[in-house]
């Protein structure tokens, strides 16, 4: 009994301590709180395609270009001027003058001769140099790239792949990626990394368009929303990004003005497989899969996963942030469920059918749009199961064909040419629709159309290849664009973030709101 | 007596062998692969392919599992992680400490409150005194640690801004992933207290003792306490265990890097040799906690002790 | 309170009262031990002798009341006591031995400080060399090796165990024990020696004894007294050679003797006392053996009887007049 009455007391006088005690870890008045979702897998830009990755190597390192998703398109980073040949096979980079590594060496051509030599290694960097023969440095301050095939959306390439210091790397050797580093020429230099807690970046103040205004930066990592939410009304996180749709409300109520709801670069869509063997091929009947694409109001998956916030999308990629996706021109399929059902019945079948399994992922957004479809199917009689898997799983089974229909998310692409993932035939990695199959499309034209549209820097000439290519994948009635997700930003009043953008924020455009003393 | 401790120790062999085996057999069975989970959606096949190799993953699944024991067993190594590339050491003791701090304030935490209050619910019983720490503790009991733990966040970080909800940077930090973790506990020892003193209680050498003219106070704290702990006791030992093991919710919802974060992260990348390492270490502290308990228990139970202290011959 | 008595029990009544029902478990008893003799209680199960050796001790659970009557001891009524007081009693001056010896010990301390424990409550002065001299010597007295006071009580047999029960009881040397059928859970062979100590103790000692039991050989061997139990009343009562030689009997000791087996005689069944104790939540308001006797009458039924006494010997049954003699055999 006393015991219980000791403790109880010891128990107070704890709590007690603890709130004159030292301020409840909440933000120090200079350093900037951002959350990370995960933890941090590498500091290395070249080792990794994670995205949270990303935007933390877009502090610390700087690209020959530099991505504008708030306006669209791309800026010179490090590079002063690029120029393309004519049938842009090779690209001629002349680098800026006086720019640093945050170690002090210069950053030369030599760098980027490095940099570039050591990503063609690097099978996460695949993707953006699979199209380059070689890189040359014949001077130090030129880089010239030279590829294996004409191909004009080079932007990407070189916005993705940071320079870092051929010195500094090659010192640190294996341990690069596991410890912080000055190997970068951006505004930031990681101060501390911890692979379980995050890492704290303060300004580099020799950067060459100047030190950046916030000092010091601390990354948390977060695992859980419920908890950064609480974080975030608490004082304890200054900026919020990628926030649950769920909490909207109570975040907006806590941030006050400081709130955004951009439009995410990011797209869900639903793809058949034409060439299953489900239910004798049921879906290789074009009129089937039309019904099925009319059948779908895209609204409802809007109300499902985005709370409403979202939009519904005909296009595959985001017009805001690819100005090279066609907009018009190419069957939409807007939500009819007459003709839905009258396309069935035309097909042969007008009491519904089964068509099989909807493969996704365990990601939410995925699952829970392949739900609404499943259901919106059901109303006009064709049933399926929806199965999810680890993504990873799933995108084993996709690119051998193994599935009848499958809800997908992509996100991140800047320019139409990344439709090659989707739609050819040698693509790299995620393959969802393979055209080739049964001789079904004119897939020798697509893939041409493809290759002429990257082949040429001409935006007239691209966009007639690209109006063609979209008007003819949307006729296949094989992928159905359904909704872009919203990116919810709040932050703190202690700062002011520019314009808003829904991934690649640069912490360099935020700047301290000063305080009316 | 050492010869039982020897043997107890010897018993984490197989232990470890058959924990190492589990994982690997199981893991087997689950779709997916580092290779995949690491490259990511963009990454060649072929490339996924290739580093599947390179890491081993590809190999059989006895090839994987002799291997790793040689390494383990001959160089003392457990293995390089396939997501981050370093030493799964590096990652998995400093974890490790994290999540065993936070449990042994939650197991004193809740021994310290539930065991006395479980005494004071038996021997007041049917009084306020009894029911409304009974209550208490079943509600409690009831409640999900995450829920717990978003209560404690939302009182004590947000509306009363007395505890940080992030991370082991202060001491103050400490406190509340340690409660959302020992609460329960908490719980269940005022009940399994108050069962095992009630029993104790109506023993009849208890009647004994009252006979002898002793006072109710030396019939409660030297009779019936002493023999009501012995079970208590065990219990303490396997509420550590499963506290070591359970911590994972409590951990992602304060930011708190412990083991049990750490493992369940990783599986989702397929990273065996974390997973095993981080789940042969757990195991490894719970055999090592149950033997101290026995031991505490032979020494604190005569009857016990004497079946270890046999005299040879 | 009679000078030759230690313990005079006048008229008790003792009730457990529950919030469903009342069990009238001892309806109006009398007792009246000597000094230095032995009183045997007989009866069977639920008879009601361990609520008696309880309320004398005060060691009733929760739900048990005395009702009424007296219990004195050496001029003292125990009921009247505080509690504290009555404490200084337990133990010391009254004792008690309970009956299965397996589990009366606590398991956790050794037989020596459990000995000892009684020694220190009761004489809190005592230096600790003297305190284990005495515990040693209790040990001896019944037949133990002293140097086994470090055992454990799980290292000693059943009758061992007993054995230090009973030296628990008579370490600070009481005047009353009450032994509450110890052999009981013992076989028979250690029960025949466990009783041949006590019997010594006693005699060694000058203990009075109340020995509750429901075996009639042990009453025949140990006793001085008698008291017959049944459904919370005293039957009969009288000296041993009243009750075992006597002429007149309660129907129910007739019972009782009747069911010993006789090893001469060929029997196919033991011969019982047919039916049960009567539920003593709801007892019959006349005679309490009424429903199993095979005397009964009308009047067994309507009217208790009344005490009928002759000497030393007390019936209470109808078939009997005040002075103990057999009424006319009135059927109907």
């Amino acid at each position: 009994m006393k015991r219980i009455i000791a403790l109880s007391l010891a128990l107070v006088m704890i709590v007690a301590l603890a709130a004159c005690g030292q301020k409840s870890g909440g933000a120090d008045s200079d350093t900037l709180i951002l959350r990370a979702e995960t933890a941090f897998t590498t500091l290395d830009p070249a080792n990794s395609n994670n995205t949270h990755d990303i935007i933390l190597y877009d502090q610390v390192y700087d690209g020959l270009y530099g991505l504008d998703e708030a306006h669209g398109g791309y800026y010179n980073e490090l590079a002063e001027e690029v120029v393309a040949n004519e049938d842009s096979t090779q690209y001629t980079v002349t680098l800026k003058d006086g720019i640093k590594f945050a170690n002090g060496e210069p950053v030369t051509a030599q760098d980027c001769v490095f940099t570039y030599e050591r990503a063609f290694q690097n099978a996460n960097m695949n993707y953006l140099v699979s199209m380059i023969d070689n890189v040359e440095a014949p001077d130090e301050k030129t880089f010239v790239i030279n590829l294996k095939y004409p191909y004009a959306p080079i932007a990407h390439t070189l916005f993705r792949v940071k320079i870092v210091s051929e010195k500094e790397v090659t010192e640190q050797g294996d341990k690069f990626g596991t410890i912080p580093n000055t190997a970068g020429a951006g505004p930031y230099i990681i101060d501390e990394f911890d692979i379980a807690t995050g890492c704290k970046l303060i300004a580099n103040e020799n950067y060459y368009e100047g030190a950046p205004d916030i000092k010091k930066v601390e990354y948390r990592v977060y695992s859980d929303p419920a908890a950064a939410v609480i974080a975030f009304e608490n004082g304890e996180l200054d900026f919020y990004d990628q926030a649950a749709l769920s909490d909207w409300e109570s975040l907006k109520a806590a941030a006050g003005d400081n709130n955004a709801m951009v439009t995410g670069n990011n797209i869900t869509w639903l793809g058949i497989n034409y060439a299953s063997p489900t239910n004798n091929n049921i879906l290789g009947n074009d009129l089937v899969r039309k019904a099925i694409f009319y059948a779908i109001n895209k609204e409802n998956v809007n109300l499902a996963v985005c709370e409403g916030y979202g939009r519904t999308a005909t296009t595959y990629m985001v017009p805001e942030f690819v100005p090279t996706q066609p907009t018009e021109g190419f069957e939409t399929y807007d939500y009819n469920v007459e003709k839905a059902k009258e396309l069935l019945a035309q097909a042969g079948y007008p009491d519904g059918a089964d068509i099989g399994t909807i493969l996704t992922s365990t990601s939410a957004n995925s699952s829970k749009s392949a739900q609404v479809v499943q259901n919106e199917l059901a109303q006009i009689g064709l049933t399926c199961q929806v199965q999810t898997l680890d993504v990873s799983a799933v995108v084993e089974r996709t690119i051998v064909q193994d599935y009848d229909l499958t809800v997908y998310g992509d996100s991140g692409n800047y320019d139409f040419n990344n439709i090659r993932q989707q739609v050819h035939s040698e693509s790299v990695g995620m393959y969802i629709i393979d055209f080739t199959l049964n001789d079904k499309f004119d897939w020798e034209r697509i893939e041409y159309l493809v290759e002429a549209g990257a082949a040429t820097a001409d935006m007239e000439e691209r966009m007639t290849y690209y109006n063609e290519l979209w008007a003819m994948i949307m006729d296949t009635a094989t992928m159905l664009p359904l909704i872009n997700r919203p990116v919810a930003i709040v932050w703190s009043d202690r700062i002011d973030i520019g314009d808003p953008v829904p991934t690649y924020y640069k912490i360099k455009n935020f700047s301290w709101v000063d305080s009316a003393e | 007596m050492y010869r039982y401790i020897v043997k107890r120790i010897l018993f984490l062999i197989p232990t470890i062998l058959g924990v190492a085996f589990i994982i690997y057999f199981v893991l087997n069975l689950t779709p997916g692969n580092p290779g995949r989970s690491i490259l990511g959606a963009n990454a060649s096949q072929e490339a996924v392919d290739q580093l599947n190799e390179e890491l081993g993953y590809n190999d059989p699944l006895l090839v994987k599992y002799v291997n790793y024991m040689k390494k383990l067993v001959l160089e003392g190594d457990f293995g390089t992680s396939y997501f981050t590339k370093q030493p799964v050491m590096n990652e998995v003791l400093p974890r490790f400490w994290v999540t065993l701090q936070l449990s042994i304030i939650g197991i004193i935490i809740s021994t310290l409150v539930g065991v006395p209050l479980g005494m004071l619910t038996a021997v007041k019983q049917y009084s306020a005194w009894d029911y409304i720490p009974s209550i208490l503790a079943f509600l409690l009991a009831a409640i999900p640690s995450f829920v717990l733990g978003m209560v404690l966040l939302l009182v004590f970080s947000l509306k009363l801004n007395l505890l940080p909800s992030y991370g082991l940077d202060t001491w103050d930090a400490y406190i509340m992933p340690s409660l959302c973790m020992a609460i329960p506990i908490t719980a269940f020892n005022v009940r399994f207290t108050k069962s095992s003193m009630l029993e104790s209680i109506r023993a009849d050498y208890i009647d004994t003792a009252r006979a002898k003219g002793a006072t109710e106070r030396t019939v409660i704290w030297k009779h019936a306490l002493k023999n009501a702990l012995l079970p208590v006791i065990t219990n303490i030992g396997l509420n550590m265990g499963g506290l070591i093991m359970g911590a994972v919710v409590s951990e992602r919802l304060f930011s708190v890097p412990g083991i049990g974060a750490l493992i369940v992260d990783r599986i989702n990348y397929k990273d065996e040799p974390v997973i095993i390492a981080g789940t042969i270490v757990i195991s490894i502290t719970f055999t090592i906690i149950m033997l101290i308990v026995d031991i505490i228990y032979a020494y604190v139970d005569p009857r016990i002790k004497a079946k270890y202290t046999r005299i040879k011959g | 309170m009679n000078e030759q008595n230690i313990l005079e029990i006048k008229d008790l009544s003792v009730i457990y009262k529950t919030d469903l029902e009342t069990v009238k478990a001892v309806n109006g008893i009398n007792i009246a031990i000597k000094k230095k003799s032995t009183f045997g209680l007989v009866g069977e199960t639920g008879a009601g002798k361990t609520t008696t050796a309880r309320s004398i001790i005060r060691l009733l659970p929760k739900v048990g009341h005395v009702t009424g009557g007296s219990i004195e001891f050496e001029g003292q009524n125990l009921l009247d006591l505080p509690e504290d007081e009555m404490r200084t009693y337990r133990g010391n001056k009254i004792a008690m031995v309970f009956q299965d010896p397996m589990t009366s010990l606590n398991p956790v301390m050794s037989v020596g400080d459990q000995i000892a424990e009684t020694i220190k409550i009761h004489n809190p002065h005592l230096s600790k060399e003297d305190v284990e001299k005495r515990v040693e010597d209790t040990l001896a007295m019944v037949g133990i090796l002293p140097s086994r006071k470090i055992d454990y009580p799980h290292q000693f047999s059943g009758g061992m165990k007993q054995r230090v029960i009973i030296a628990i009881a008579l370490a600070c040397e009481p005047d009353l024990l009450i032994a509450d059928e110890p052999t009981t859970a013992l076989d028979v062979t250690i029960q025949a020696q466990v009783l041949m100590m006590i019997k010594d103790l006693r005699d060694r000692l000058g203990t009075s004894m109340l020995m509750i039991t429901h075996d009639l050989g042990i009453v025949a061997k140990i006793c001085d007294d008698v008291g017959v139990m049944y459904a919370g009343e005293i039957v009969e009562s009288g000296t041993v050679q009243d009750i075992f030689e006597g002429k007149n009997h309660h129907p129910y000791t007739e019972g009782l003797f009747g069911s010993i087996p006789d090893l001469k005689a060929t029997a196919k069944r033991p011969q019982a006392i047919p039916g049960l104790m009567p539920d003593p939540t709801n007892l019959p308001e006349g005679c309490v053996f009424v429903e199993r006797c095979k005397y009964a009458m009308d009047i067994c039924r309507k009217e208790h009887p009344q005490l009928s006494v002759s000497g030393t010997h007390k019936l209470c049954c109808h078939l009997f007049d005040e002075n103990g003699n057999r009424k006319e055999a009135n059927h109907g």
